[in-house]
């Protein structure tokens, strides 16, 4: 497995070995419908979002903002569910993931490109919606627009790791949405109701309701809370998604 | 002559099933080596195993004297692998497609365009650098796969029947092209078509219900259908 590994692989390596993956990922990209579907899909729901808050007679430009944080924090966790959902069944489908299993590349370099370039996806949308309806239509003050956008930056990075261990797992995107929507809602119901449970599991639970903790960096705050929960849970994920691309060559499944 | 691959006591097991038993074989550098048996025989397997595909459930697998299982980085740029249905992007061009292999294989830059150059003209694929793979034919696919395999001049090559839904002009043609490279590369090759491993192959390993049940070089291999029938038994797809 992985960790017997003899050769020695220098940071150097590991870097370029994921640059070439995202590299094929980006020149794939435009044959791809699903994601211009999915990001097409988002930037209508935004606009239609921010439409209707505009013609709503008496909404101030703090209200908007307001609720357009919420929204995009939910577009965040929609786009990164879906732009995922097909990373590895679509390697699976096409048996490519039995070619880069016999390609001097690890299972770390492969997830790591997986997330990297839906992430980079992720975070070009947020940032242009960040920036023409937050910043210029619902003109929402810079430092709070910023601080948006690093806890979306940041909720991308957790759920898009999520997302990319459904689909390491999974053999249709129908499952890894299924796995992903299923992980939200289970950690954000357990947060929500964390009030029924006594203590400590009250704290912890109410520490992993992602709503909750996202709130602060719509009010122009960057709590250290919320950072290390959604960089933690991130990372978690990461690492199972590269145990269970190991554990699938284990058990033959490649 | 020296030891390219060497398989010693290899099993592999599918929780109770047993798909290969204690097989044990070398390969020498410069030989094109048949892995026969009728389906279901463990041949696969068998590939899989050596390509890193699969970890054995027993046994060890040397490729020019590293271990498959303990240092399989140092294994997998040596091994150029055909799977039977070619592992395609198939959004991609031949060359996008080709690039990608190279550099993950570390191939460099400046290298890349005399090696497509050479791996594409060796492979038939001079006229279809540019196409995207999606609008390519089956046997312009394996031609692709063939080429991919060649990325990085990997010593040791593997493929899994070669010429399963090929036509056959295009059969004719990829015996040529196997010939052709067998000339700076070591072949193993899995088949169930008897005139197909006869025809390329210099030894034949025959596989049956997991285990080797037969090796027989060049010069015994002119009675490999009688043989292969006395050994595996019930009837086989002679050729096509």
């Amino acid at each position: 497995m992985q960790s017997h590994q003899k050769s020695i692989t220098t940071g150097g390596q590991i870097l370029r070995q994921i640059r070439w993956i995202l590299i094929k990922e980006f020149e794939s990209l435009p044959g791809s419908s699903q994601s211009a579907i999915s990001l097409g899909v988002i930037i209508f729901i935004a606009g239609l979002i921010s439409v209707v808050l505009g013609l709503s007679p008496g909404t101030t430009y703090e209200q908007v903002s307001a609720i357009l944080i919420r929204m995009f924090y939910i577009l965040t966790m929609v786009s990164g569910v879906f732009l995922t959902m097909n990373t590895f069944v679509a390697e699976k489908r096409q048996g490519t993931l039995d070619l880069l299993y016999t390609l001097p590349v690890t299972d770390f370099e492969l997830v790591t490109a997986k997330i990297v370039m839906n992430f980079i996806v992720v975070a070009l949308l947020l940032f242009l919606l960040d920036v023409i309806y937050l910043v210029i239509i619902a003109e929402t003050p810079l430092y709070q627009s910023f601080s948006a956008y690093i806890g979306f930056l940041l909720v991308a990075y957790y759920v898009v790791s999520l997302g990319v261990f459904a689909s390491a797992v999974s053999e249709s995107p129908f499952m890894s949405i299924l796995i992903s929507v299923g992980v939200i809602l289970l950690i954000d119901i357990g947060g929500f109701y964390s009030g029924l449970f006594p203590s400590p599991a009250r704290e912890i639970f109410s520490h992993f309701h992602a709503f909750n903790q996202f709130l602060p960096f719509s009010r122009g705050v960057i709590p250290l809370k919320g950072t290390v929960l959604f960089l933690s849970g991130g990372i978690f994920f990461h690492y199972l998604a590269v145990r269970s691309l190991s554990f699938r060559r284990f058990r033959g499944k490649g | 002559m020296s030891t390219v691959v060497k398989i010693d006591n290899l099993s592999r097991s599918y929780d109770d099933f047993q798909a290969l038993k204690q097989v044990s074989f070398e390969i020498h550098k410069g030989e094109v080596v048949g892995l026969l048996g009728r389906n279901g025989a463990g041949k696969t397997t068998c590939l899989k195993v050596l390509t890193g595909l699969m970890l054995p459930t027993e046994g060890s697998v040397f490729v020019e004297g590293n271990n498959i299982v303990t240092d399989p980085l140092s294994v997998r740029p040596l091994i150029g692998y055909l799977p039977e249905n070619p592992a395609l992007y198939v959004d991609l061009t031949v060359r996008q497609y080709l690039q990608f292999i190279a550099r993950l294989r570390g191939v460099a830059e400046a290298d890349f365009d005399s090696e497509f150059t050479d791996v594409t003209s060796q492979t038939g694929l001079s006229n279809a650098r540019h196409s995207l793979i999606r609008h390519l034919s089956l046997g312009y696919r394996k031609r692709v796969g063939i080429a991919q395999t060649l990325m990085g001049r990997p010593p040791l090559l593997i493929f899994d029947e070669p010429v399963s839904g090929l036509d056959p002009h295009q059969i004719v043609e990829m015996r040529k092209l196997i010939r052709q490279l067998a000339k700076s590369h070591t072949i193993l090759l899995s088949s169930h078509i008897l005139t197909e491993v006869s025809h390329t192959c210099d030894r034949v390993i025959i596989l049956h219900r997991g285990q080797k049940v037969a090796e027989l070089s060049g010069n015994e291999s002119g009675d490999l259908e009688s043989r292969f029938l006395s050994l595996t038994g019930g009837e086989v797809e002679v050729g096509r």
